[in-house]
């Protein structure tokens, strides 16, 4: 039977759930923005019927990631992520979706509940110093959807949640997801070359979370203030990547101070150096 | 365990015996950062332990001797994740052979529960080299708490019980990809109380497993006496005693 859903407007079903281990209430901000999150939809990792929410999961990361090469396997949903830390997202009940969104995400006629279509997944580094490893979005592999916004919104309510005060992360310069996490404010680089990931061409970056930077990213008010850059790195400029990595050994402090510049099969991210 | 040629041990240069190592010379792989949170680092001879810095240029040789270690696994863990999830959150630790290449690791990092640390991926080429290298993470981390997951076949359990008081937060465990697997809760240094009911149970039944993991979700608290040997048959204690980790 077609589900009749293409006329609502999804992003205003959107329900943000939560992965993690023990109690959540009082650890992290189970209302950020505002917005509930309800406590049928916060997962104990331990328990049994949690399995059957890490499937969905990997099926979200499988359509976010698969093609990138870079899938996560699935024991680190567990491992790496539910247990030692956390995974918040969105998702949308599987009765609102239409039927080539349920055929892509592999549903059949039986499957009820949540269904993810967007994870933010973080682990602790010390108190309120966070490790985010995982963004992922569902807004291209279902546009019929009309998502807006999702992975930077997902991000933002998932910092919020978690009361993270400073976020570390590694991405690749020519990942388009660099574009969400320069919303957030200047990302100053730890790495700009890195032959300990699978890809040596990541930086690791490490941001100070700002409530206009969230605000920012949520799509209210201008970009967080941040100094004027002093050049750009080529998304593919390998021997720049090093020679601004053995600067950053030497004691030099760099940052990414906003959104990569496009241009025509270019792809350009403004640096600025830092005190 | 990984399959790697056997080294034997380096006897040590000046005789002195390190927290948990009195033979092998030992690696820390971690940020700059993490270094100075390393409660038990002070009390290593710095000449018998190598820090390196995963984020630096000059590591990429041993960090790539470092992934060798589990090369060989038969779904080895990325290099991304270790990057991502131990060598940036928090540390992988193993110990050198005499030519200075890794011959065992085990990756750990911080959890949401204060002092507690999540251990994974350890690979030693035998169960002595296995537990050496759960002792250096614990000497380095001086942790409360030690979690792993285990999966009952062939695993680690009874590594972490040489370390002190294994409780069971799961006997069975459908969110990971091996559901016949146990999380574990170590308490380096504590012992196990005793005078609880002890239980038997198969662990190559997935019934058996998922009837104590109910018991465990309604509440009941398990210890592990003796981990599954060859039978497969693992010794949980029911406890009511709290643990000084978790005071």
């Amino acid at each position: 039977m077609p589900r009749a859903a293409a006329t609502r407007d999804m992003n205003t079903l959107l329900e943000p759930f939560l992965v993690t281990r023990g109690d959540p209430a009082g650890r992290y901000d189970l209302e950020p923005f505002g917005l509930t999150v309800s406590p049928g939809l916060c997962y104990e990792a331990t328990r049994s019927a949690t399995g059957a929410v890490i499937d969905r999961l990997v099926k979200l990361d499988s359509l976010t990631f698969g093609p990138e090469g870079m899938p996560m396997p699935r024991w680190m949903f567990y491992e790496l992520a539910a247990f030692p830390g956390a995974i918040f997202g969105f998702g949308l009940d599987a009765g609102v979706l239409p039927d080539a969104s349920r055929e892509r995400l592999g549903l059949g006629d039986g499957d009820r509940g949540l269904v993810p279509v967007s994870m933010y997944i973080a682990i602790p580094i010390m108190p309120r110093v966070w490790c985010g490893h995982n963004l992922a979005s569902l807004k291209r592999v279902l546009p019929e959807l009309g998502l807006r916004r999702l992975a930077s919104r997902t991000k933002a309510f998932a910092l919020r949640c978690l009361r993270c005060e400073q976020q570390i992360g590694a991405t690749q310069w020519d990942s388009d997801a660099l574009f969400v996490h320069a919303k957030f404010g200047v990302l100053e680089l730890l790495s700009a070359w890195t032959p300990a990931h699978e890809f040596p061409a990541t930086l690791t970056y490490r941001l100070d979370v700002t409530e206009a930077g969230l605000r920012h990213a949520l799509g209210e008010g201008g970009p967080p203030t941040a100094p004027p850059a002093d050049f750009e790195i080529d998304a593919d400029d390998h021997a720049a990547m090093r020679t601004l990595q053995t600067r950053i050994e030497a004691g030099e402090r760099f940052a990414i101070t906003g959104k990569p510049r496009v241009g025509e099969g270019t792809r350009r991210i403004p640096i600025a150096r830092i005190d | 365990m990984s399959r790697m040629p056997h080294t034997p041990p380096v006897p040590p240069e000046n005789g002195r015996e390190e927290p948990g190592f009195p033979f092998f010379r030992v690696y820390l792989l971690c940020t700059p950062e993490r270094v100075p949170l390393l409660p038990g680092l002070p009390a290593f001879d710095p000449n018998r332990i190598r820090v390196i810095d995963p984020r630096s240029l000059t590591s990429d040789l041993f960090v790539d001797a470092v992934n060798a270690v589990v090369s060989g696994d038969p779904k080895p863990v990325p290099r991304w994740a270790l990057y991502d999830c131990a060598e940036t959150t928090g540390v992988v630790v193993g110990c050198l052979d005499h030519r200075g290449l890794p011959v065992s690791l085990l990756a750990a990092t911080p959890t949401t529960v204060e002092g507690e640390w999540h251990t994974f991926t350890l690979r030693a080429h035998d169960p002595g080299l296995a537990i050496r290298t759960a002792r250096l993470m614990v000497d380095l981390t001086r942790p409360r708490a030690v979690t792993a997951v285990s999966p009952y076949r062939g695993g680690s359990i009874d590594v972490f019980t040489m370390l002190g008081r294994v409780m069971l937060v799961t006997a069975y465990t459908p969110a990971h990809s091996e559901p016949m697997s146990a999380t574990i809760r170590v308490h380096p240094g504590e012992e196990r109380p005793t005078g609880g009911e002890v239980l038997t149970v198969d662990t190559r039944r997935e019934e058996a497993l998922r009837r104590l993991q109910d018991e465990i979700e309604s509440g009941d608290r398990y210890d592990i006496a003796a981990g599954p040997g060859i039978d497969g048959l693992l010794s949980v204690e029911k406890t009511d005693a709290p643990s000084r980790g978790d005071a």
